[in-house]
């Protein structure tokens, strides 16, 4: 049913557009955006522009779990340094990245290293504060019966508790990548283009200098579609596949 | 046969600094017995289990594994729970199994720790079910499992708390059945903690009563008519005596 929304919407779009009330260069019609869309991810650079986005928000989201794990492993030291752990990700998770820019401007210039240190802010703590509900969430039994059997220390990592976090680390990664991919765009939009070559949020900008409102509205489809496959194709399927598997699927 | 391979010496445990739940407690455990540890709830009896098992220390006193004082769990005893969490739910029934054996002090190799996995499932009954996840599996077969773990790991004491109160009648019935012919085919000692009476008369050979915390010198033994079950044979809870032989032991427990 809700699907019948979309071919609504594009209707009541597509009428506004022709009824000529409003100014094409706000509302254009579906079939100047198409055109757009098809010009620039064919003949111009949108296609490579979405790629370079999506390369750097997947290089963003991994740096960031990276550093995740090693603040869970930190954390996982004693009380007190799960204390500051926690403290430091209370403080640093609710900062936007966007605020940090100025800074990383300042340290990083404005290059992909600046872009790169946003969004592995952006991944880093919603990746952490999920992998540390997983691992609290492990069962003591399981500690007790690893004991029990003197089992190696191998073998509870690899069999114990990086089973047990799969899940949560995935639910982290997902909302991680979500981050990441919107602090990108902002970042993008804000730098321009790091060096010669820009992503799709530089893209964006320069199609609104260029007063291209198709172009922009194209733009703005692309990133959504982007979203949308990877959230819910990528990580969506991954996690129903883990649910079945892990017996959390009751259907 | 008649050695200890468990023994209490004067063991007073508390969790905190003040409370006792166990007092100046000493008792032995034969090798190859099958005992019924039976008492109120909060007596005590899972914490003299895990005394047992080594995952608690004596305040005073100290606990004995074949003649040596334990100082910390190992694969000799193994405790087993109620079924929730005692099996991995990402892992099939075989890896399940052979997981202790694959990464423990042994060190099998695969193949080793694959079948004497399904040779421990087999025993129990779940030779066919040796690709099944977790939770594919009832309540009844979990335990099953985690039975045939334990002795696939090379259990020479079990030391069970209440491991069949969750199930069914019929499937308790029948895993006690299983635990009895497990305990007399590997010769293994068997220390069971249960409320339930009838159970604790239909598969004990000798039954402990723990009485009221903190109390000294407060398991009573008692070893029960007919000597202990063998090979399998259990108690016939229908008949004039076993019927006798739960009530006075209700009565004693309630009184």
């Amino acid at each position: 049913m809700s699907l019948l929304l979309i071919p609504l919407a594009l209707a009541g779009w597509q009428a506004l557009a022709m009824s000529g009330a409003v100014s094409p260069l706000l509302v254009p019609g579906l079939d100047a955006i198409a055109v757009a869309l098809w010009r620039d991810l064919i003949h111009g650079t949108l296609s490579y522009q979405l790629l370079f986005s999506l390369g750097l928000v997947g290089a963003g989201t991994i740096l960031g779990a990276f550093f995740a794990v090693i603040l869970a492993a930190i954390a996982s030291l004693g009380r007190e340094a799960l204390r500051s752990v926690r403290l430091l990700t209370a403080l640093l998770h609710p900062l936007p990245g966007i605020a940090l820019l100025p800074l990383v401007v300042l340290w990083a210039g404005t290059g992909t290293p600046a872009v790169l240190l946003v969004m592995i802010h952006a991944a880093l703590w919603p990746v952490y504060l999920n992998l540390q509900t997983g691992l609290d969430e492990i069962p003591q039994r399981y500690r007790e019966m690893t004991r029990n059997w003197e089992l190696r220390r191998a073998g509870i990592f690899m069999h114990v508790i990086v089973p047990a976090v799969f899940p949560s680390m995935l639910s982290g990664l997902r909302t991680a990548w979500a981050r990441s991919w919107r602090a990108l765009i902002a970042a993008e939009m804000v730098f321009g283009a790091a060096g010669h070559f820009g992503g799709i949020g530089w893209y964006l900008f320069e199609r609104r200098v260029y007063m291209d409102t198709p172009g922009l509205y194209a733009g703005l489809f692309m990133v959504m579609a982007a979203g949308v496959l990877m959230d819910a194709l990528l990580f969506g399927s991954l996690e129903r596949i883990t649910a079945r598997r892990w017996g959390r699927d009751t259907r | 046969m008649n050695r200890p391979i468990i023994e209490f010496r004067d063991v007073t445990f508390g969790y905190g600094a003040t409370d006792t739940v166990l007092r100046d407690c000493s008792v032995s455990l034969e090798r190859g017995s099958f005992v019924v540890l039976l008492g109120p709830s909060g007596c005590g009896k899972s914490t003299l289990l895990r005394l047992a098992a080594g995952f608690l220390r004596p305040r005073t006193g100290s606990v004995h594994f074949d003649g040596k004082e334990i100082l910390a769990p190992d694969r000799r005893r193994i405790l087993i729970f109620q079924e929730q969490d005692q099996l991995f739910p990402w892992s099939r029934l075989l890896a399940n199994t052979a997981l202790p054996l694959l990464w423990g002090p042994d060190r099998c190799s695969r193949s080793e720790a694959e079948d004497r996995a399904r040779d421990a499932l087999s025993q129990v009954g779940l030779a066919e079910n040796l690709n099944d996840f977790p939770h594919q599996m009832s309540g009844g077969m979990k335990q099953r499992a985690v039975l045939a773990r334990a002795l696939a790991v090379g259990a020479e004491a079990l030391l069970l708390d209440e491991p069949f109160a969750s199930l069914d009648a019929l499937s308790r019935e029948s895993l006690q059945e299983t635990l009895v012919s497990a305990w007399a085919r590997h010769g293994s000692t068997v220390l069971f903690v249960t409320h339930d009476i009838r159970e604790a008369v239909r598969i004990g050979g000798e039954l402990w009563f723990l009485h009221n915390a903190g109390q000294s010198g407060q398991i009573e033994r008692i070893k029960l008519p007919g000597g202990s079950p063998q090979g399998g044979a259990l108690r016939d809870l229908d008949t004039p005596e076993a019927i006798s032989v739960v009530k006075s032991i209700r009565e004693r427990l309630t009184r």
